[in-house]
């Protein structure tokens, strides 16, 4: 049978003018007769499951109305108002809905008080006797785990997950249905469904993606189509009549439990009743069979049929003390690289271990899941010997983790498998026991053995599972791989989880370590590996992923690698110019921006005997010149120009080791500053750095500079020229005031330029030059000092 | 979510920065010969030192006196024209930190003129997606009440001068997000913006977007001539 949520209840309250004293949830206070009466409108056209008048009734939510002190007092008059108008065999769910706030580190609530605050609002629903616990309109991942943490610490009640999905299928913080299922189902929620936003012929297509990806019943409740506005108020199309028709059809695509949200009414309700009368829940496609991790926008599976998955390993400190000191320092610069790097290099794992001694681990483990979580969207493998490190990472990251990793040690393996049970985290089992290392296959199959059957006693689940056939080293004992091998086989006989293992350590102590990595890794993958804890950067590595998808199967008739060596192909050649002396070859590298091969050539001119002033004027500001020609008339961009002027600077840093600097021809010094109150410095270095390599002295004043402090570098250096930069109009007065100044008491020439200036202004504020950008500055600077 | 006058705060997840606009703020346009190992660099260092944060409020706001919330009174005619139709808007701010322009800066000054050029232009195109960002989420919470967003506008945009940053600023709460202005009223960290959307019900104008409503027919990231 099909059960049936009643309507919407908000829209009802605001059509009696109800809803706003000061919010819908006081109702059940200042008027429980009238709420009783709305949910008896649904209970007379047969709904199944009433919902009470509780969604924003959490005390984050009340404080906005000053009412948080009264929590538990709404919500128990928010279930008995709903029990008065229940027939026998009519259920109550406590409905809650957002807590207004988003968790950080999206926004600023803490977790942990999210998790309070349900927690308190649950405590309060179960007392007055609800049958479920319903979060609905749930906007964000996080803040679902948040009250389903709650609801499982303070209550034994059945929980149903709504999140509200927007027409692209995903909620407002990136989560599908596939990825929420992969999360919410290990993290014990009862239902996964979706409600509001979307109409059932929207939501249609998200459910029959969820009913793909989870075993448990589904529950859908759809606005009555998609709204709009005439004369100030909202509209919902949908008629009972077409909510009645697409009703089947919700539970043709999976869905076991319906209902209605915004601007759905008894009728509606009664209609999608009678639509479905007589229908059972679909028997439903049996999951494909491995471990799933998510993120909180993408999912991976890992298993037999599924491709190799490469979990990361390189966010980890332990033997790398440069990345250990910055940790330590605060920074977490490297470990984000890494994190980058891996991602980028086709990791779709990361392991995560902040082993940095000395250190409160389970403080930064909770920070770097947290900051990690938004930098990247993989999932991630927290990786600690510590019960309470692990907690920290499984806390902060809104998805399912890996636990990497349990062994048989008493006192810590029953907190693992506790933990891995509370976040719904997969586990990952080593089978090290007390005894030392396990050498044989028999062996370790037997520890693992022992470990399930304790982790399915604290309420694990084979999904749960993944297992570590233990990488000795191949230069302390010469068999030790091949009983890896082995032990890999029997896993896949005995159980049939999913594999890791971290393989780089078989060819520690041995020269080539990389090349014996790699084979290793194919011969273990031939022997049943699943997801290798690896250094994805590696090339080798790469391609031996790249080439066994292919070989496996999981890249028919080898497209996606063979894209590889299409995209090698198509990187553009530099075209072969025909250079028939070395400084036009310089004149060349300038221009393209070559930096090595400028200077190198500037060498190479100078040991053949050219003068450095020949070098300079024929070959470097020649190059200059016709890529600042090229750029004024729009054949050539800024980066290339400032490209161009690297390969100058690295030219003359290259003749400078040959002769004295100031043996360099200057053509003339050049004072540059931002003014007063306007913080831009880009375009002015912009224009510094084509000036320096154009052979001007510059004298950089940086930006926000007061007139008075320009004038006194005027006078002290005595330049040809004084560069002004304003970006903003804010800023145009500073730059006036400036001029002024400097024309009262010098004779030097003054150019200005920037974003928001107009020859006609710069001539108002009697500029000598404006320069419309940094090519153009260096082509009037040569003029001037003519 | 939409109280009038409370302070929300959303920090955006970014897995990625746009590279075609960060070479178009670069000024790139169609090139060909330029190495996209610096873009990559340029956007992983923005990667790594961005700080992604965002602000946003809800006011009521007078159609017929142009007057959001109590106080402020639009003189731009454009902004006018883009919020008619508008009962409510949203004051926005976004940053994405100061340590992306001390990046810039960095290279720049070690003589990689075209990283730190592209760096600056990464933080730019980052900027604009965490804008960008805040509003797909306003979007989504606004569309099942049947209301639409019109488009982001800014001061310094077409005719809204960019000195009123001085009423705008406050009322985007941009301090909770470490945004604060200068006397010549420019935003810092220098890479954040501030910004005003529409809160549109049904009948209201067609949205024109960008550049095709633009006044500054000279500005320089203009993408239509």
């Amino acid at each position: 049978m099909i059960k049936i949520f009643e309507g919407a209840m908000g829209t009802a309250l605001q059509a009696m003018g109800i809803a706003e004293q000061p919010c819908p949830e006081y109702a059940s206070i200042k008027y429980p007769d009238e709420v009783t009466n709305i949910h008896k409108g649904y209970v007379d056209v047969g709904a199944d499951i009433l919902e009470c008048n509780t969604f924003g009734a959490n005390p984050l939510k009340l404080a906005q109305f000053g009412l948080a002190d009264e929590t538990e007092r709404i919500n128990i008059a928010g279930v008995t108002a709903a029990r008065r108008a229940a027939k026998k065999g009519v259920e109550i769910a406590g409905n809650i809905g957002p807590s207004g706030r988003l968790i950080a580190p999206l926004g600023d609530l803490n977790f942990d008080e999210a998790c309070e605050s349900y927690a308190r609002q649950i405590k309060a629903l179960a007392s007055a006797g609800v049958d479920y616990i319903l979060f609905e309109t749930i906007i964000d991942l996080q803040e679902m785990r948040a009250g389903l943490l709650a609801a499982k610490t303070v209550c034994n009640l059945p929980v149903i997950c709504q999140l509200t999905y927007d027409a692209m299928g995903r909620t407002v913080t990136g989560t599908d249905p596939s990825t929420a299922a992969a999360i919410l189902e290990p993290l014990g929620a009862s239902i996964i469904g979706m409600n509001c936003s979307l109409g059932p012929e929207q939501l249609l297509p998200l459910v029959k993606e969820l009913a793909l990806a989870t075993s448990l019943p589904i529950s859908v409740q759809p606005n009555a189509g998609l709204p709009f506005i005439k004369e100030g108020k909202t509209y919902f199309p949908l008629t009972p009549k077409e909510m009645g028709y697409w009703a089947p059809k919700l539970v043709e695509a999976g869905a076991t439990i319906l209902g209605g949200c915004c601007g759905t009414t008894p009728a509606h309700i009664k209609a999608m009743k009678e639509a479905v009368r007589g229908m059972d829940p679909i028997a439903r496609t049996i999951l494909p069979a491995g471990v799933r991790l998510a993120s909180r926008s993408k999912s991976v599976w890992l298993g037999k049929g599924h491709p190799t998955v490469l979990i990361g390993e390189r966010i980890n400190p332990s033997g790398r003390k440069a990345m250990a000191a910055e940790i330590k320092a605060g920074n977490l610069t490297s470990v984000k690289r890494e994190a980058l790097l891996q991602v980028e290099a086709g990791a779709g794992v990361l392991d995560i271990n902040m082993g940095v001694p000395g250190m409160e681990q389970k403080k930064l483990m909770g920070q770097v899941v947290g900051e990690l979580a938004m930098l990247v969207n993989v999932p991630f493998s927290i990786d600690s010997v510590e019960p309470e490190v692990l907690e920290a990472g499984l806390r902060a990251f809104a998805g399912r983790a890996l636990i990497n990793s349990v062994s048989d040690k008493q006192g810590v393996k029953d907190k693992v498998f506790a933990l891995a049970k509370k976040y719904g985290a997969a586990i990952l089992i080593l089978p090290l026991g007390e005894k030392g290392l396990p050498r044989t296959a028999e062996e370790r199959v037997a520890i693992v053995k022992k470990l399930i059957a304790e982790g399915k006693a604290a309420g694990l689940k084979d999904s749960d599972f993944m297992l570590d056939p233990l990488v000795l080293t191949v230069a302390s004992d010469g068999q030790a791989p091949a009983e890896t091998l082995n032990t890999l086989r029997q896993y896949a006989d005995t159980f049939g989880y999913p594999t890791t293992m971290g393989l780089s350590n078989v060819s520690f102590g041995l020269p080539g370590r990389e090349d014996i990595n790699a084979a290793f890794y194919a011969l273990a993958l031939a022997s049943g590996l699943n997801a290798p804890i690896i250094n994805p950067c590696n090339a080798k590595i790469r391609r031996m992923t790249e080439t066994t998808n292919v070989l496996l199967g999981f890249d028919n008739q080898g497209i996606k690698y063979s894209k590889n060596y299409v995209a090698e192909k198509n990187i553009p050649v530099e075209s072969a110019e025909v250079e028939q002396g070395i400084l036009e070859a310089l004149s060349g590298a300038v221009i393209r921006g070559e930096k090595e091969r400028a200077a190198h050539l500037t060498l190479q001119a100078f040991a053949e005997g050219y003068d450095p002033r020949k070098i300079t004027s024929e070959a470097l500001v020649r190059g200059m010149n016709i890529i600042g020609d090229d750029f004024g008339a729009g054949r050539t961009f800024l980066p290339q120009v400032m490209l161009a002027a690297e390969a100058m600077k690295s030219a003359f840093d290259a003749l400078k080791t040959k002769i004295n600097a100031e043996d360099l021809p200057c053509l003339g010094k050049v004072i540059l500053a931002t003014v007063k109150g306007d913080v831009h410095d880009l375009g002015k270095n912009i224009v510094g750095a084509l000036l320096s390599n154009s052979g001007f002295t510059v004298v950089d004043l940086g930006k926000d500079v007061e007139p008075e402090v320009i004038l006194a570098a005027a006078e002290k250096e005595k330049p040809d020229i004084v560069g002004l930069c304003a970006l903003m109009t804010t800023t145009l007065g500073a730059m006036g005031e400036t001029i002024n100044l400097l024309q009262q008491k010098t004779t030097t020439t003054i150019m200005v330029g920037g974003a928001v200036l107009t020859q006609e202004y710069a001539t108002e504020i009697k500029a000598d030059l404006y320069a419309a950008d940094g090519v153009q500055a260096v082509k009037l600077a040569k003029k001037v000092v003519e | 979510m939409t109280i009038v006058g409370q302070i929300n705060l959303f920090n955006p997840i970014l897995n990625n920065i746009d590279r075609a606009e960060t070479k178009r703020y670069a000024g790139m346009g169609r090139s060909i010969h330029f190495p996209e190992a610096i873009v990559s660099e340029a956007c992983a260092i923005v990667m790594l030192e961005k700080h992604v944060k965002t602000v946003w409020v809800v006011y009521e706001y007078d159609c017929t006196l142009g007057c959001i919330g109590h106080d402020y009174k639009i003189v731009s005619t454009g902004l006018l024209k883009h919020l008619s139709g508008s009962k409510q808007v949203v004051l926005m701010s976004a940053t994405v930190g100061e340590d992306v322009e001390i990046a810039s800066k960095k290279y720049f000054e070690q003589g990689e003129y075209a990283l730190g050029l592209l760096i600056d232009a990464a933080a730019t195109a980052a900027v604009e997606q965490a804008a960008n960002a805040l509003c797909n989420m306003l979007a989504g919470q606004f569309e099942n009440k049947g209301i639409t967003l019109t488009s982001r506008f800014s001061p310094g945009y077409g005719d809204w001068a960019l000195e009123e940053q001085e009423q705008v600023a406050p009322l985007a709460h941009v301090e909770a997000i470490g945004v604060h202005l200068t006397n010549s009223k420019m935003l810092i960290p220098r890479k954040s913006i501030t910004a005003v959307v529409g809160l549109r019900t049904a009948g209201a104008n067609e949205d024109k977007q960008g550049c095709v409503q633009c006044t500054q027919k000279d500005c320089t990231m203009r993408r239509i001539k």
